[in-house]
């Protein structure tokens, strides 16, 4: 038999575990939304406002889960995409499209080319970011 | 007749008388004498019936008995009755017979002279026949609406009526003789269509035709034309029969409602085409509209949420406030935009104007920018006196206040932005000088027109929906003024509205 404040403890707390995230969009103002609210749920946060800034992200410091704007400057997210399931490395590495186009078609392409999921933006609480990292990095 | 009787002149002039005319003795009644026209009445010839009887030639009853006749003849020297006799081809005619008496210097009969004309059924027939010829005759020419007239086989003009005359301005001595082609365009004759014609009529027996022909004047008129080949009764071709209606009017009057028809598909295809590109307008705009509204969403529900699930702080609050009322705003603008373009298009952009001063409005817009952005500076220059205008003060704020951001959103790099007041030439002018990104040249089409933004990397992050200069231009233009823009790429940029001054300008 254990003491019962021993038990309280136990039970209490069960955290996810730190992942290390990568937040692409090249709007300054929703990347920092979704960096706060991923970071204040314990995760260790990168941002990268273009195409381009985001493959240099991943290749220095791999993540362990991508989150992926779709319009933005020098490369877009269709083309990052396509990329990161290119090469090895990277094709296991979870992305999820979080984007304001909701077109049929760029939602088939995006997960076939492995993207997890494909979120629109404007209808996304970003605590559901948090809930997806838990989901596929435990997972992996 | 005189008793020296029946020679030199006299006798020729008898004998070239229509009438059938024969002289018989009186007693043993010996015709002596018989003319040309007895010779066609009876069928005998002269030399036949000369020295013969009547009665053995002609066979004559009498309404009384001959006998009573001659001696009435005796009497008065005349007699008047209704015989029937008979012609050599065994024919019998019905004859008007007038008897004159012939008597010698002592009174005696001598001979009989009879005038006879043939007045059988027959003839009257035939009497009737040519009377009905001349009826119709007279009915033809009279007709003036029809130009009724006769070809010979070779197409040549051998009847007219009025109707001719007045459709085709040719009288009837004129016409008679000419070949109809003369009536058909030089064309139409070279293309051998007189002769084409006639050739139809022969085959079908008839020909119907509308064109074009010619008036003895060289006008021209429509023509509606029936060509009728004319046979004998064995089926030989003897000629054509022509009947030619004007119907000039209808025919304008066709062609005039033919292109009242051509003008009316011709403006109802541009409706169709104008409805099409609307709806493809609207369509544009609900997307666009819908697209660049989840933008600014976005972060207002976000921050929202993460209010209420407690991952915001109360130390979070100042800078959260701003960005989210910062992003209101941008939804507010949107929202106005969408609300002023549907005006515009549906032509309802009432103008409420006031007169005031220009410089007023503008410094009043600079200064909420200047509240708002930390990164740039706005200089307002400005003349010492009134700039009066006579506009719609809330729409000329949007006006600057969007040339004010559109400055400030395109020069990122550069912290200036100049706004200058003037009053020139009878109008007022705002000038926005920004020191930014600029436009290239082949970029410039495409600034004012509506949903259309640059192509521009810039544009791929920045908001807008393609509205802004547009609705400003049509603004600008309402208000009987203009915005001009100068620019050049990696230099910056000066859009200026100007708008009519009103009153005392400096």
């Amino acid at each position: 038999m254990f003491p019962v404040q021993e038990c309280r403890f136990r039970v209490a707390e069960r955290r996810a575990p730190i992942a290390k995230v990568l937040v692409v969009d090249d709007d300054l103002i929703v990347s920092e939304m979704y960096r706060l609210a991923l970071s204040r749920a314990g995760h260790d946060v990168q941002v990268a406002n273009d195409g381009v800034a985001a493959l240099e992200s991943v290749s220095n410091s791999p993540p362990d889960i991508v989150f992926l704007d779709i319009r933005m400057p020098k490369k877009d997210g269709m083309e990052v995409l396509r990329d990161l399931a290119a090469a090895d490395i990277t094709r296991s590495m979870p992305v999820i499209m979080l984007s304001n186009y909701d077109e049929p078609g760029l939602v088939r392409e995006s997960i076939r080319l492995g993207a997890k999921e494909y979120l629109v933006k404007a209808g996304t609480n970003p605590a559901d970011l948090a809930r997806l990292v838990s989901q596929w990095v435990d997972a992996a | 007749m005189t008793t020296t009787g029946y020679g030199g002149q006299q006798h020729e002039l008898v004998d070239l008388a229509f009438d059938a005319m024969f002289i018989r003795t009186f007693r043993d009644r010996i015709i002596t004498y018989w003319n040309e026209g007895a010779e066609r009445l009876y069928g005998w010839t002269r030399k036949e019936a000369i020295g013969r009887q009547p009665a053995a030639l002609l066979d004559s009853q009498y309404p009384i008995p001959l006998e009573q006749i001659e001696r009435e003849l005796e009497t008065t020297g005349r007699w008047e009755g209704e015989i029937i006799q008979r012609r050599k081809d065994g024919h019998t005619i019905t004859v008007r017979t007038r008897w004159g008496l012939q008597t010698d210097a002592a009174g005696e009969p001598q001979s009989i002279l009879e005038i006879n004309s043939d007045v059988s059924p027959e003839m009257h027939v035939a009497d009737e026949l040519s009377r009905s010829e001349e009826r119709f005759s007279l009915l033809v020419s009279a007709v003036v609406d029809y130009a009724i007239f006769m070809l010979s086989l070779d197409g040549r003009v051998v009847s007219w009526n009025e109707g001719a005359q007045r459709i085709k301005g040719y009288s009837q001595d004129e016409a008679i003789g000419q070949h109809f082609s003369i009536f058909y365009r030089p064309e139409d004759v070279a293309n051998g269509k007189p002769d084409w014609v006639l050739q139809q009529a022969i085959e079908h027996g008839r020909f119907e035709d509308e064109g074009w022909r010619i008036r003895k004047d060289g006008s021209q008129f429509w023509a509606s034309v029936v060509v009728t080949a004319l046979k004998d009764r064995s089926g030989v071709l003897r000629g054509f029969a022509k009947v030619t209606r004007d119907i000039t009017d209808r025919r304008l009057a066709e062609q005039a409602r033919e292109e009242d028809r051509d003008r009316e598909a011709a403006q109802l295809r541009g409706d169709a085409e104008r409805l099409a590109e609307l709806e493809r307008l609207k369509t544009e705009f609900l997307n666009l509209a819908s697209h660049e509204l989840r933008g600014p969403l976005a972060v207002v529900r976000g921050y929202n949420w993460m209010l209420r699930d407690k991952v915001l702080t109360i130390d979070d609050l100042p800078a959260i406030t701003k960005v989210v009322e910062a992003k209101l705003a941008q939804i507010h603008l949107l929202v106005e935009q969408m609300l002023e373009a549907a005006r515009l298009e549906a032509d309802k952009l009432g103008l409420n104007q006031t007169t005031f001063d220009l410089r007023d409005l503008v410094l009043q817009q600079a200064q909420s920018f200047a509240s708002v952005s930390d990164e740039h500076s706005i200089e307002v220059v400005q003349p010492d006196g009134p700039v009066m205008v006579s506009a719609d003060s809330a729409r000329v704020a949007t006006v600057v206040a969007n040339l004010i951001d559109n400055a400030i959103k395109y020069s990122p790099a550069a912290r200036e932005v100049q706004v200058r007041i003037d009053n020139q030439e009878g109008y007022a002018s705002v000038a926005v000088r920004d020191f930014g990104v600029g436009i290239a040249p082949e970029h410039m089409p495409l600034l004012f027109k509506r949903f259309s933004r640059l192509p521009t990397e810039q544009n791929i992050t920045t908001a807008g929906t393609g509205l802004g200069l547009f609705l400003c231009r049509e603004i600008a233009r309402r208000h009987g003024g203009e915005i001009e823009v100068e620019s050049s790429p990696d230099h910056g940029s000066e859009f200026t509205l100007r708008l009519p001054a009103v009153g005392a300008g400096s």
